[in-house]
């Protein structure tokens, strides 16, 4: 800050060493250069300060030369013998096989913070296809300087006066460039072919002036006022109304070596502009800041505060330049504004240390900020695995619940109410059960298998419609409660991000699904593979998945018959009834059944003074029929049956909901691992 | 109202400030009624907190000066806002610079002092940062009598508290004068924060474009129309553009015409105000359209107000309480109920109408078996179970209330779907319960026992008795009579011809008996079918009035509250309220 007012451009420190300039020593250790830089075999320079500014900079070939990996590591001399380094091969390989988990990540689920990982997983791609990788393996390519701006701040002017030429259109609207132009001189440009450089990016060459590009087109202009060695790429800007900017902008930040941040006397102190030089700062980039539109009466003034903040933003040992506001011409500025720019950007390209370390803390820096962003975009892949299991949890959670509470209806005596109550009342008042009891006395034993089926016929009206209101309550718990954890699933999912977003995309399906459904119906009804008139299949949207599936009404009905049947069989088979009262007494099948039904359903009797109660009665029956320990094993089995029955229909119902979570793709366990991996891989292979 | 106004401009403003005072209640019932229903499927807790700020600020500021009319310049910095507001006040107030950004807090200049102390208080503008502009009124100036230009600090600067500044002064800003300039006019920073939100506010923005001295006079139409293009993109296109230069003094008098008229007219202040309103009802509106019944999108008309008229979503499927009392009476074992009673009559009429000499057959000749087992004390209890009230089951009542909420509720908008789903579960643990003590009600008092049935009771006893006369007549004649045993004996005993009448009398007695019992049995179960008829009629009049209660009302009630928030909606809106 030592240069007065008259100074029109001022390098800050850069004369005596371009690396201090850079603030390289804050990134890099020098073993880091050689490993940078190692792609271009054919450079014996160590970017050492003052030992090899001075060399002449041989002809660069893209040859890596395989005998290098066996190059044992130099002593301390540096600049004499090579450092220790490694392949670019091995580092391209490494980078390679980053890509493929990072292409391959599941970011399926809408969790929380996938937008960011989307991003995030975009941006590291960008940054390995449009940076590491070309650079890797053609380290001989120009340097890229990318003029990094607000709208408004002169990019397009500066870029044109340091050209030499109006390659970029400039103006008075707002946003003015729209497709970013890239200068370099012409026997550069074979470096930005197609082939090489940002390869999905469509692009034009400059034909005479330069004229405004269509959005999203990269255009290409040779000119001889470029220095070789260095490439000027004019982006879009970052802050202005047209969002689309912004993207394109950053992937082409992305992709240069340099960032030559533009900014004004104006607007130097807008948020985002710090936002952007931060952004720089943390990827380790190397960078130069221009103030421009600087009106000369302030220029002193404006000069140190800026310096103030660049400095308490830790930017203090950036290159900066001052361009003061003048009269502009033909889309330029006076040549001798910028001669300080053009000057430092040849000298960048010439000097082969300058051009070395500006390489180096680029890639350095990108580098370096793989080392905490892969495992943070490993973290978010976590998160994914997380959320689905979340997810997953919440449909377990809920039907877990729901097998609880018609485990617990049937213990609690609940279930003994209503109906099931009034017909037991009924066929025990009536004396039907007690006729059952001795219907079969008179009868003889040897007889009783083969009169079973027309025994069963005989059964009384009563005990069927008790048995019908036995089924019908178990079918409505059980309905009751899967109606329920359809509807706490579909609650709970609606509460996270990620299951709200299914749900969404489930609405939409279905709403293209009605569309079609029609036409579909139509023609599978014509090819005589569905029956015109069959049932609509279940609707598929969150409505509902927040009610049961028509099909269970119908499976818990068998499921709950299949049970009472198994009852039966029981009492039937196992010759149950004590033998002392065997041999007085039998009873038909069905009626024991339902009073062991009816036994179970009833609540334990608490206390002595609860025998007064209806439903004591049939365990008091029980009991004296079959005994205690009988009683006991026997209900232990029914009721397992019975649990296992409900499970069963509610895994059914619950299936569909692992569907929906499966729609959106089953991730890989181990990708988060696999990123990791390859992460470290890659800074081994540094 | 200041004196120097004339009557008209009282009665317009009396006019505006009666319109807008209604539409704040009805928004202020409104923001009610969605506090009481925040969700994330409609009236979110930010928009039920906005509805509240909006209605907060404005209940203030209608209460502070209404003489006063608060203009603020915002914009971005080195946009020159302070420059201009130095042009406009006549005097450097507020400190203009090189470096940014420049101003931090926010300065007022105060056309008339008279009476704006307590609105800048709300304003926050501390007293050191207010300038009273009162002295050496030229005509010019008087025409800005009660003008309070705010400089407010830059929104898009490094200082992050600088734009909570920002964000709350343009909040209460009557009238918002944005300053661009030609380099900074299409940032994101203004346009996406400020200027969209914005866009119902057009009458109460105005759109500066600053430091036009600074281009060409062809630049400066080129920059304009770019910049007419930008606002008309986002919807403002009712917004003034002015082209101002605080350097040289151009166009700062338009900018001061305009701010003259805003405070001649004395309406910025409502009109900010119901540009606010008007922004929340349309944020209000899709919770209160109208559902086509087979579902799809919601139907409006053109403008986005909502269509009024049927009221077919206003209430439950007609006849809904007597399908669900149907339902509750089937949880709850009606028909059981019924039969078991049934059975019960008959089984206790038995007892006194029986014909006891078949009950006595009947039990010689199938013995007891349960006896033997030692069961009779339960053969005892259970035939003592008789009808009673059975409680109901509460999974038979959930699936009846998803039933109803399934069916029988009209299509609704998002909350409301919800919010009556709520309502229909509302009392759901009340309702065994009122089931339980309902049936208990119904069902027929005192021990069940007609008078007939004891009168047939006396005659089957005097029938019997019969058969056992009969029988020891017979007796008697056969050892008295065909026996000579003693000649003493009345000859009524003796008399062997007499046989045939104590046979009679038997056959004729048990005869009697058995035909008394066999239609008496069926008079007992034609009564008890009554009965039970009768009970079950009378179980589903109760369940449905209970349906009615704990289940329709409650729905009923938040779909009446849809209605009130319809209305309350059109009358935000400004219309005219319906039915």
């Amino acid at each position: 800050m030592t240069e007065g007012q008259d100074v029109a451009a001022r390098p800050a420190s850069e004369r005596g060493n371009g690396r201090d300039a850079l603030g390289s020593g804050r990134l890099l250790a020098d073993s880091d250069f050689g490993h940078a830089i190692d792609a271009n075999p054919g450079m014996e320079h160590e970017a050492v300060p003052g030992s090899a500014s001075a060399e002449p900079s041989p002809t660069y070939s893209y040859a890596p030369v395989p005998e290098q990996e066996f190059s044992s590591p130099g002593p301390h001399d540096e600049a004499e013998a090579p450092i220790a380094r490694v392949d670019a091969r091995r580092l391209e390989s490494a980078l390679l096989k980053l890509r493929h988990p990072i292409v391959t990540v599941p970011l399926l689920l809408e969790a929380p913070r996938v937008a960011e990982a989307r991003a995030e997983r975009v941006k590291l791609l960008s940054q390995i296809d449009d940076y590491l990788l070309p650079r890797l393996r053609q380290s001989g390519a120009p340097i890229l300087v990318a003029l990094v701006g607000s709208t408004g701040a002169g990019k397009s002017t500066l870029m044109n006066t340091i050209v030499g030429k109006e390659v970029s259109a400039t103006g008075v609207l707002r946003p003015t460039t729209n497709s970013p132009v890239l200068a370099s001189h012409p026997d550069d440009m074979r470096w930005f072919a197609e082939n090489v450089f940002l390869p999905t990016m469509p692009r034009v060459r400059q034909q005479g002036l330069a004229m405004p590009g269509r959005d999203g087109l990269l255009v290409l202009a040779a000119t001889e006022g470029m220095p070789r060695g260095v490439a000027i790429l004019d982006t879009p800007d970052i802050d202005s109304v047209v969002e689309a900017h912004h993207d394109f902008a950053h992937q082409f930040l992305d992709a240069s070596d340099l960032w030559l941040f533009v900014t004004t006397a104006r607007r130097y102190a807008d948020a985002a502009v710090w936002k952007t030089l931060k952004d720089a700062r943390d990827r380790g980039a190397a960078l130069a800041v221009a103030l421009s539109r600087v009106p000369d009466e302030s220029a002193a003034e404006l000069q140190t505060h800026f310096d103030a903040m660049l400095d308490a933003n830790g930017l203090g040992d950036v290159a900066r330049f001052l361009v003061p506001e003048t009269v502009v011409k033909d889309a330029m500025l006076p040549t001798e504004v910028v001669e300080p720019v053009k000057a430092w950007l040849t000298d960048t390209a010439r000097q082969e240390d300058r051009r070395m370390a500006v390489l180096t803390q680029t890639m350095s820096g990108v580098l370096d900020t793989f080392r905490s962003r892969v495992p943070g975009l490993a973290d978010l892949v976590n998160e994914q695995l997380t959320v689905r299991r979340e997810l997953q949890m919440a449909v377990e959670d809920a039907f877990t619940a729901g097998l609880e509470q018609v485990v617990e209806a049937t213990r609690s005596g609940s279930l003994l109410q209503g109906e099931v109550l009034a017909r037991w009342q009924d066929f025990a008042g009536a004396g039907d059960l007690l006729r059952g009891m001795q219907v079969r006395r008179n009868r003889d034993n040897r007889a009783k298998k083969v009169n079973e089926p027309a025994a069963s016929m005989t059964v009384p009206s009563r005990a069927s419609a008790l048995r019908e209101a036995v089924q019908v309550g178990l079918e409505s718990l059980v309905i009751a409660a899967a109606a329920k954890a359809a509807e706490d699933v579909v609650a709970s999912w609606q509460r996270q991000q990620a299951g709200a977003s299914l749900l969404r995309d489930l609405d939409a399906a279905a709403r293209r699904v009605v569309a079609g459904e029609d036409f579909v119906a139509t023609a599978l009804a014509d090819l005589g593979i569905t029956d015109a008139a069959g049932p609509p299949a279940d609707r598929r949207d969150s409505a509902a998945l927040a009610r049961p599936t028509g099909g269970l009404a119908a499976a818990a009905a068998a499921e709950i018959s299949g049970w009472q049947e198994h009852v039966r069989e029981l009492v039937q088979t196992d010759n149950v009834t004590k033998r002392s009262v065997a041999r007085v007494v039998s009873f038909d099948a069905d009626s024991l059944a339902l009073v062991l039904t009816i036994g179970l359903l009833a609540p334990k009797a608490k206390d002595e003074d609860a025998t007064e109660d209806a439903s004591a009665a049939p365990q008091q029956l029980l009991a004296s029929l079959f005994g205690a320990g009988l009683l006991r094993s026997m209900g232990t089995r029914v009721r397992r049956d019975l649990r296992q029955r409900v499970k069963g229909l509610f895994l059914a119902e619950a299936r569909r909901y692992f569907d929906v979570i499966d729609s959106a793709g089953v991730p890989d366990e181990g990708a988060g691992t696999a990123l990791l991996q390859a992460g470290y891989a890659l800074q081994e292979a540094r | 109202m200041s004196a120097t106004v004339t009557t008209t401009e009282i009665a317009g403003d009396d006019a505006d400030r009666a319109e807008l005072s209604v539409r704040l209640a009805a928004l202020d019932r409104l923001t009610q009624i969605g506090a009481a229903r925040t969700g994330p499927d409609g009236f979110t807790e930010e928009l039920v907190r906005e509805a509240g700020e909006v209605l907060a600020r404005a209940g203030q500021r209608l209460k502070l000066s209404s003489n006063h009319t608060v203009v603020s310049l915002a914009g971005g910095t080195g946009s020159g806002k302070s420059s201009l507001f130095n042009q406009l006040a006549g005097a450097e107030f507020s400190t203009v610079g090189v470096t940014r950004p420049v101003t931090r807090d926010a300065h007022a200049c105060v056309w008339g002092m008279a009476g704006a102390g307590p609105l800048l208080d709300w304003l926050g503008v501390p007293p050191r940062h207010r300038y009273p502009r009162a002295s050496a009124l030229s005509t010019a100036e008087r025409s800005l009598m009660g003008l309070v230009l705010l400089d407010l600090p830059d929104h898009d600067s490094v200082l992050g508290e600088a734009t909570d500044v920002v964000d709350n002064l343009v909040g209460l800003s009557d009238l918002m004068v944005w300053v661009l300039d030609p380099q900074k006019y299409a940032d994101n920073a203004v346009h996406s924060r400020f200027l969209v939100p914005l866009a119902g506010h057009s009458e109460v923005i105005a759109v500066v474009l600053n430091q036009c001295d600074l281009l060409a006079p062809t630049e400066v139409e080129e920059c304009a129309t770019d910049l007419r293009r930008l606002l008309d993109s986002e919807n403002l296109r009712e917004v003034q553009i002015l082209v101002t230069s605080a350097k040289t003094g151009e166009g700062v008098e338009e900018l001061r015409k305009l701010l003259a008229q805003a405070v001649t007219a004395r309406r910025a202040a409502a009109a900010r105000i119901s540009a606010d309103v008007d922004k929340l009802i349309a944020a209000f509106e899709p919770f209160g359209v109208r559902m086509p019944s087979g579902g799809g999108n919601p139907d409006r008309e053109g403008g986005g107000a909502v269509r009024l008229g049927h009221a077919a979503d206003s209430a439950l499927v007609s006849g809904t309480e007597i399908q669900l009392g149907a339902a509750l009476a089937e949880a709850a074992g009606a028909r059981a109920i019924g039969d078991s009673l049934r059975s019960a009559r008959q089984l206790r009429a038995a007892d006194y109408v029986g014909w006891p000499v078949s009950w006595m057959v009947e039990r010689f000749t199938s013995p007891d078996r349960a006896r033997k087992v030692k069961l009779g004390a339960l053969w005892q209890q259970l035939s003592d179970i008789t009808a009673g009230p059975s409680g109901a089951q509460q999974a038979e009542i959930d699936n009846a209330l998803s039933w109803v909420a399934d069916n029988q509720v009209p299509p609704l908008p998002p909350p409301w779907s919800r919010t009556v789903r709520e309502a229909l579960r509302s009392r759901v643990e009340e309702i065994p319960a009122l089931i339980g003590a309902e049936i208990g009600a119904s069902l027929p008092r005192g021990t069940g026992v007609d008078r007939w049935w004891r009168l047939v009771g006396i005659l089957q006893g005097l029938l019997l008795g019969c058969v056992l006369v009969g029988c020891g007549w017979l007796v008697a004649l056969l050892v008295l009579g065909v026996g000579k045993v003693d000649p003493g004996v009345p000859k009524l005993f003796a008399d062997p011809w007499l046989l045939p009448w104590p046979a009679a009398l038997i056959v004729v007695s048990l005869a009697g008996g058995w035909f008394t019992a066999r239609t008496s049995k069926r008079s007992v179960e034609a009564a008890a079918e009554r009965e039970s008829a009768e009970l079950l009629d009378e179980v589903h009049r109760r369940l449905t009035a209970v349906a009615h209660d704990l289940i329709v009302r409650p729905a009923e009630t938040e779909l009446a509250e849809l209605s009130v928030f319809r209305q309350e909606l059109l009358i935000a809106a400004g219309g005219e309220p319906q039915e």
